[in-house]
């Protein structure tokens, strides 16, 4: 019962321990805790006092710590550092890409008249997909980083005087909430137009609800409103990875919205983006008390949202310019 | 308690490189982790059995130390000796030791 204890006691220390050494540790240890003994009791030492000298040893994992000091930490020091940034990163990129991906493998085949239902296991689904991607790329950095921490390669430049960050003025510092929560309107977009677009239109009394695009015309145009997105997300990637407002920033962002407004052309201004039935329905929706007429585009309405959206480019493109101008002035 | 717990945490630190130092010192001649463990503590340096035996370890690991066993007693004993590099790691030490102990003393005592 008495040397059953210690006998456990020194297994569960060596069972942590590499296998060549375990033999080893295993009867200096024994002759440790003999010699500890002898120098406690007189003769035949009690359970007790076995307990009180196991306990002043310590917990069996923390001594197998202490005999294996390099293998402290799973990733440690600058790799720690390298590693949180490459996390920070990379994990919002994977979920919204794995997202973006599974909803577009929804959309494209999405009915016309989707229930409720189907929306909602959509949003399950993609949802799902998000997470899972987030936990897959997070074990992929985990397991490289172990690997480059167990054979003691440590990620750091050596000529870092010279690739030392500039600090960005409090005015253009990005934080990553902006650009995550941007990636995810994205896919939002996506799914909106071409999985239910439906959705967007009014309700009028005779013919009820009235969808403002052509549900089949829009999805015909897939390829432009899937590179809108990804346009989109590419911007947000390089904000995510700038976390300041640069040069570099604004002229991606001038080349991207220039492609986007090429793309918001080829699907918003041809005019068969637009419902027939909603056009036929518009005085129903901008008809005010009286008989007036407030809302009198209705039949360009393609160019109206057109225009929307290419304010808000010309918008976003002149803000990225400043702040980067401002930031390295 | 969390201040004992600072406290604790940078006396470990201060004490960890000079329990080496006490422990290549302490082996001008050939101990075993017990004795050693006596030696130390007869010196005013105690030295818990369980930071002291992983150390000799690491030490045998990075050549500072050699080891040999002795099976003549009732329980085998592992006795550990500097090798030649220990020496030389002692004396370094030793010498750096001093340096450290001048500069603190004039630090120490300008306050």
């Amino acid at each position: 019962m008495k040397t059953d204890l210690i006998t456990r006691y020194i297994y569960a220390v060596t069972r942590n321990l590499p296998p060549d050494s375990r033999a080893d540790v295993e009867t200096e240890l024994d002759g440790l805790i003999a010699e500890l003994l002898a120098g406690r009791c007189d003769g035949e030492p009690a359970v007790d006092d076995i307990r009180q000298v196991l306990t002043e040893l310590g917990h069996p994992d923390e001594l197998a710590a202490k005999y294996r000091p390099d293998d402290a930490a799973l990733i440690s020091g600058a790799n720690y550092v390298m590693y949180r940034r490459i996390l920070r990163l990379v994990l919002p990129v994977a979920a919204v890409a794995i997202a973006l991906a599974t909803g577009l493998s929804y959309a494209l085949d999405w009915p016309e008249t989707a229930s409720a239902p189907a929306v909602g296991m959509w949003i399950g689904q993609t949802l799902g997909a998000a997470v899972g991607g987030a936990i897959q790329a997070f074990a992929v950095i985990t397991i490289v980083f172990a690997i480059l921490e167990r054979r003691k390669v440590r990620v750091r430049g050596g000529d870092f005087l010279d690739n030392l960050p500039p600090v960005p003025k409090a005015t253009a510092r990005i934080k990553p909430r902006g650009p995550v929560i941007n990636m995810v309107w994205w896919i939002l977009l996506v799914v909106l137009f071409l999985g239910v677009p439906q959705v967007i239109g009014g309700w009028t009394p005779g013919a009820g609800w009235v969808p403002v695009f052509s549900v089949s015309h829009l999805r015909s145009l897939w390829l432009p409103v899937i590179l809108w997105a990804v346009l989109g997300i590419a911007k947000d990637v390089v904000q995510l990875v700038e976390e300041q407002y640069t040069p570099r920033l604004a002229i991606l962002t001038v080349v991207a919205n220039i492609l986007v407004a090429g793309c918001t052309a080829v699907v918003f201004l041809p005019p068969a983006i637009i419902n027939p039935d909603f056009v036929a329905h518009l005085d129903d929706f901008v008809t005010g008390a009286g008989g007036r007429v407030i809302w009198p585009w209705g039949e360009h309405l393609n160019l109206v949202v057109f225009g929307i959206i290419g304010i808000v480019l010309v918008i976003e493109t002149a803000a990225t310019i400043i702040r980067a101008i401002v930031n390295r002035a | 308690m969390e201040r004992d717990d600072v406290l604790g945490n940078l006396v470990s630190e201060l004490r960890r490189g000079t329990v080496v130092l006490g422990v290549l010192a302490s082996l001008g001649k050939p101990a075993y982790g017990y004795s050693l463990i006596e030696r130390l503590s007869g010196a005013g340096l105690s030295v818990e059995a369980n930071t002291l035996y992983p150390l000799l370890r690491r030490l045998e690991g990075q050549g500072l130390l050699t080891s040999s066993w002795d099976t003549t007693g009732a329980k085998p004993r592992k006795y550990y000796a500097l090798t030649d590099f220990g020496g030389e790691v002692l004396r370094e030490l030793t010498r750096q030791w001093y340096a450290t102990q001048h500069n603190l003393t004039n630090i120490l005592g300008g306050n």
